[in-house]
């Protein structure tokens, strides 16, 4: 993917470097930094034991203590995870560098996403119990982390982390568009599916904003770019520039 | 004609070299599952029978939940699923006349064309070990966001997901000789359920985004160059016109 997203990023930019991925990339005898606003891999192996009896609270308080980082749930999602069994139906032993996107898939599939908080992480649900009238919805209270191409080519990997990524728009009738849940036009009509994962277009007459979770934006950032659909936002201005 | 020797010592180091490579390849092969070329997924590593039912006892068959447990097992995939799903795949049995084979090379395939057949879809999840991938009903909330699911696939990869007719993918088809717009009204009536098949056009770049199940997606885009391809021979291109217009 983060090769997808990067093909489709450099075609779209015009950077395409013939053979330059072969002679700039170092051999890397370290694992890399996790990247910025990403929680710090475990200390030790992550086990699942696929009985499917502990909870995703549970295996998120464990996977939390090994990683030595703080992740609250609000109230919403802490019960979410708390019903939810792991839905995992074979044993798993995961190394550290997996145990954060793999627990993140499952939390996507709790229709839950981590959101980057001062002192460590949230989990917020993307599936609120109902709310009164006025009542502010978690996604309207928790903001994104905003990134860039180049950001989210790293975080890519991480399915539950809640970032948005604007683009510029080049197809103005994309709001008339559905291109999965979450077109504005669709929010709020069905509840979490349509708020989990949300293409805003409001932001701008030609801007696009894509939020969710980081491996979904980064899968819908390359289909706009290959479409051509929508176009990085600093070339896009270069362009404009050019043109003038 | 240039001869040239080589020495002893050379000779030696050569072989040395040569042992070292086929004794890596070797570790490298036995250390990760072998991936086929041009296809997503690794080769599994066996195949399985699926026995046929047992009508005099009125026995079914396998039900689907024992179907992707042997999946899981041949592919080395982790599956998940939720409980809702789970209560659908111990529910329903395949439904075989007979007995089927399935070889190694023929799991994803013939898995998803059941899966499928019984309105579920695989959701692949995550390409690196641990490989993952969900399996969804469509007959649940879940129908909603089998579209989500969908991954971006280049058009020029998109051979590779003929044989996954349960994951939903994603292309984007470049069509210079058509009105996409059009064309996107057209295909609606080709579109049985918008949830998991459907076309948007991209009007810039005259491009046609489609979403659908891996064989469906192939066969359109291919229809549809085969048309843009007629269309060029009759008329000049939109992007023709619009420089003539300029």
């Amino acid at each position: 993917m983060k090769k997808i997203l990067g093909l489709a990023l450099a075609l779209a930019s015009g950077w395409i470097v013939l053979g330059a991925e072969s002679t700039t990339e170092p051999p890397a005898p370290v694992p890399p930094a996790p990247a910025k606003g990403v929680p710090p891999p475990p200390s030790a192996p992550l086990e699942i034991d696929g009985e499917g009896d502990e909870t995703l609270a549970q295996l998120l308080e464990r996977l939390a203590a090994l990683s030595g980082v703080s992740v609250e749930p609000s109230v919403d999602a802490r019960r979410r995870l708390s019903e939810t069994r792991v839905p995992v139906r074979t044993p798993l032993r995961l190394d550290p560098p997996a145990a954060w996107p793999v627990v993140e898939q499952l939390l996507v599939g709790a229709e839950c996403l981590l959101v980057e908080h001062e002192s460590g992480f949230g989990v917020e649900s993307f599936q609120p119990s109902p709310t009164p009238p006025g009542v502010q919805h978690p996604r309207d209270s928790v903001p994104p982390r905003p990134v860039t191409l180049a950001e989210l080519a790293e975080l890519e990997d991480h399915a539950a982390l809640y970032v948005a990524l604007e683009l510029e728009l080049r197809d103005l009738l994309w709001k008339e568009s559905r291109l999965g849940p979450g077109t504005s036009g669709e929010l709020g009509a069905d509840g979490w599916v349509r708020r989990m994962i949300v293409i805003e277009v409001e932001v701008g007459p030609r801007r696009l904003r894509i939020s969710g979770g980081a491996s979904w934006v980064a899968d819908r950032a390359a289909l706009l770019l290959a479409s051509g659909a929508a176009a990085p936002i600093e070339v896009a201005e270069t362009r404009v520039g050019d043109k003038e | 004609m240039r001869i040239t020797t080589v020495k002893p010592e050379t000779t030696r180091r050569l072989a040395g070299l040569a042992v070292t490579l086929i004794l890596g390849s070797l570790a490298l092969s036995l250390a990760a599952p072998a991936q086929r070329e041009g296809e997503p997924f690794p080769m599994p590593s066996d195949g399985f029978v699926i026995p046929a039912p047992d009508r005099d006892a009125h026995q079914g068959g396998w039900t689907l939940e024992r179907l992707v447990e042997e999946f899981a097992l041949a592919t080395g995939e982790h599956l998940v699923w939720t409980q809702e799903a789970a209560g659908l795949l111990r529910a329903q049995t395949i439904g075989l006349d007979r007995e089927l084979t399935v070889p190694p090379q023929d799991v994803y395939q013939v898995v998803e064309a059941l899966l499928v057949y019984h309105r579920f879809v695989l959701i692949d999840l995550r390409r690196e070990e641990p490989r993952m991938m969900g399996v969804a009903s469509l007959d649940t909330a879940a129908r909603n966001i089998a579209r989500s699911s969908a991954r971006y696939v280049p058009r020029e990869e998109l051979a590779t997901w003929t044989e996954h007719p349960a994951i939903l993918v994603h292309t984007t088809v470049h069509l210079p000789h058509l009105d996409v717009r059009t064309l996107t009204n057209a295909m609606r009536s080709m579109v049985t359920d918008p949830n998991t098949s459907g076309a948007l056009p991209i009007l810039p770049s005259n491009n046609l985004v489609l979403y659908g199940f891996g064989p469906w997606v192939t066969d359109q885009v291919e229809l549809l160059e085969r048309m843009d391809r007629a269309a060029a021979e009759a008329v000049p291109s939109h992007a023709d016109e619009d420089e003539d217009g300029e």
